[in-house]
């Protein structure tokens, strides 16, 4: 057999035996449009995997472990993957990559500190990409406690202070939804009774929290996973030193484009989010900074420049 | 061998596997082209051996195609005045070093169905985790696609172009890494020797290419032992090297742990009354200091030393004016 139609053969296999793996069962009529190839080809492949695995068994080539491959019609189910365990090359660098950072935060959420097998993966990963990978999303004091107020079918309400993104804090009744974790920080998302309305609370602000006895039915999740920001976008253009916008990124300003003047300073077209990260980066400019446009904001670096001094007089 | 009743591949993918789980079953025992013929019945139910070592020959080609490698190594201890095959076939990686038990692979696919990440490319279904990346996870963590991109030079050894604020840079890369949000590469610049932190989001995309291009075979540079840790404490109250002044800064109590998630080895310096407390910490970098200071507005009042306080108003005062 030319080893391409060996190849493309085991290519659609390992796809369908990969789906059947990763989500419970593979529908071989769907898989086989995918790839384009009749289902009927499809499913004796897959047989000739089943024949396979007699053999090894037969053989006693391994110890007898759970069924293998299930073929029910058209649905596919796997209790272990031969062409997986087969396999001599390691995943692709981009692959790699991803499992990598999947595999180092799910191992720091994993109160099961004995995850083996994790570790084990996880080693070889780090031999795979040449390097060890950081947790990526940062650690909350009241995570545990939030996490834990969610259930299925009843949630516990609690009660939070809450600092929000302008440092104000207010205390709050929240019924919790789901919590998750975007852009290195853990979010809560739940129904607000101070507002009436579903909110996401970011966990490392929330500095005081109780559970209440009241239990409630969870509500549908949206889980936003990115959050629009556009209400609170503020753009503008700035000359500063060019050491100054690299300090800029510790406050999440995002440096949209940068013309170097060759005199050490540099102008930029900056984004930022938020009434605070704002006057922030305005007052951030320092002496010899200047906001180019908008030129509205002169003015108000101008006041709040002049208001901070005042405690200080 | 056991089991004569054994039944024979009916064809050709079959007899592949077949070979592939018998050279798995192996281990890191390597063998002969004569054991592979006589231990594996498929060959050994022909009765040309000649014709035999062609169909595994042909075999071996077929799996290294679907990234099953059965290595051929010299054997030393052949005779080499003896005709024939001088070769072992083992099967590659037979630790499994590099590649996932069942059990590891269970761990990796829970790892991925719970975290999901946004930024690299789409992956194939057919890869490991593919199927179960971009569900409902709970979790979504974003990674610059550059990250995956630079992964194979750090590994590889070769040596990278990428423009920099706005100059065109030649590195060794070394480690990608993350500070609080923000990824960073570990490399050496080949304009001035120096080891420096290049931050992945200035990196500017390329027009008409990549943003990172390869220009070097592998191997280019020589591993290089550093602290990585230390090098992504960037923090630039741990590197800077201004005069190290102890900060003493009044904040809100509240706002205690977010002043602590801004700058690193706070401590308490002592209470003010219910609601507030002054902190201290070592400034070794003033200007980053201010900058994140003024990030908690009027709600951060700097009380000491002198100098600091001096340094801060002196920040303020030409910005007051400047409309």
């Amino acid at each position: 057999m030319p080893a391409e139609r060996l190849v493309r053969k085991l290519a659609a296999i390992r796809r369908a035996m990969a789906q059947a793996e990763e989500t419970g069962s593979a529908d071989l009529i769907e898989v086989a449009a995918e790839i384009g190839v009749k289902a009927a080809q499809l499913a004796s492949w897959i047989d000739s995997i089943v024949a396979v695995e007699r053999r090894v068994a037969a053989e006693g080539w391994e110890p007898p472990t759970e069924p293998g491959l299930r073929r029910d019609g058209m649905t596919l189910t796997v209790g272990r993957n031969l062409l997986r365990d087969l396999e001599t090359e390691p995943p692709d660098i981009d692959t790699a990559v991803r499992l990598f950072v999947q595999a180092r935060q799910f191992q720091g959420m994993d109160p099961d500190a004995t995850n083996l097998p994790l570790a084990r993966a996880i080693t070889k990963l780090e031999r795979i990409v040449g390097q060890k990978y950081p947790i990526v999303v940062r650690e909350a004091p009241y995570y545990v406690e939030v996490e834990e107020s969610i259930a299925p079918t009843r949630c516990r309400v609690l009660r939070i202070t809450y600092v929000n993104d302008g440092l104000t804090d207010s205390e709050r009744e929240v019924e919790p939804v789901a919590v998750f974790a975007a852009d290195g920080f853990w979010y809560l998302e739940a129904f607000d009774r101070l507002t009436d309305e579903v909110r996401v609370f970011r966990v490392d602000r929330i500095h005081a929290l109780s559970k209440t006895s009241e239990t409630v039915v969870p509500r549908e999740r949206s889980h936003p996973g990115r959050f629009d920001l556009s209400d609170v976008e503020h753009r503008l253009t700035v000359r500063v030193r060019t050491s100054l916008l690299d300090a800029f990124r510790a406050f999440d300003v995002r440096v949209e484009a940068e013309r170097s003047h060759g005199d050490g300073t540099v102008e930029a077209d900056l984004v930022v989010f938020g009434d605070r990260r704002l006057d922030q980066l305005l007052l951030s400019l320092g002496p010899d900074g200047a906001v180019i446009a908008p030129t509205t904001y002169r003015a108000r670096r101008a006041e709040r420049a002049t208001a901070l001094l005042a405690r200080y007089r | 061998m056991p089991g004569d009743e054994i039944e024979l591949a009916s064809n050709s993918l079959e007899r592949a596997l077949i070979v592939a789980a018998f050279f798995r079953h192996q281990g890191e025992r390597t063998l002969t082209i004569d054991e592979v013929i006589e231990q594996i019945r498929e060959y050994a139910s022909l009765a040309e051996p000649k014709s035999a070592a062609r169909k595994f020959r042909r075999d071996r080609e077929d799996l290294a195609a679907a990234n099953i490698v059965i290595e051929r190594t010299f054997d030393p201890d052949h005779d080499a005045a003896e005709p024939g095959d001088h070769h072992r076939y083992g099967i590659r990686d037979p630790r499994m070093e590099r590649t996932f038990r069942a059990d590891e692979r269970a761990a990796l696919l829970a790892a991925a169905a719970t975290v999901h990440i946004d930024g690299l490319e789409e992956d194939d279904p057919a890869d490991l985790g593919g199927n179960t990346t971009g569900r409902a996870a709970p979790i979504s963590v974003r990674i610059p696609a550059i990250v995956a991109d630079l992964q194979a030079p750090v590994v590889e050894r070769r040596l990278v172009e990428f423009r920099y604020k706005d100059t065109l840079r030649r590195v060794e890369p070394y480690r990608v890494g993350i500070w609080r949000n923000a990824w960073y590469l570990i490399a050496r610049d080949t304009a001035d020797g120096g080891i420096k932190r290049w931050a992945l989001e200035r990196i500017a995309p390329s027009g008409d290419g990549p943003a990172v291009r390869v220009v070097s075979d592998r191997h280019a540079f020589a591993k290089v032992k550093l602290d990585y840790a230390a090098q992504f404490a960037l923090d630039p109250n741990t590197w800077g090297d201004d005069p190290e002044i102890e900060a003493l800064v009044r904040i809100p109590r509240r706002l205690r742990p977010a002043f602590t998630d801004v700058f690193d080895g706070v401590s308490n310096h002592e209470w003010v009354g219910d609601d507030e407390v002054v902190v201290t910490f070592t400034v070794r970098h003033l200007e980053s200091t201010i900058t994140r200071l003024l990030g908690f507005g009027d709600r951060a009042h700097v009380v000491g030393p002198p100098e600091l306080v001096a340094a801060f108003t002196e920040w303020l005062e030409p910005q007051a004016g400047a409309t």
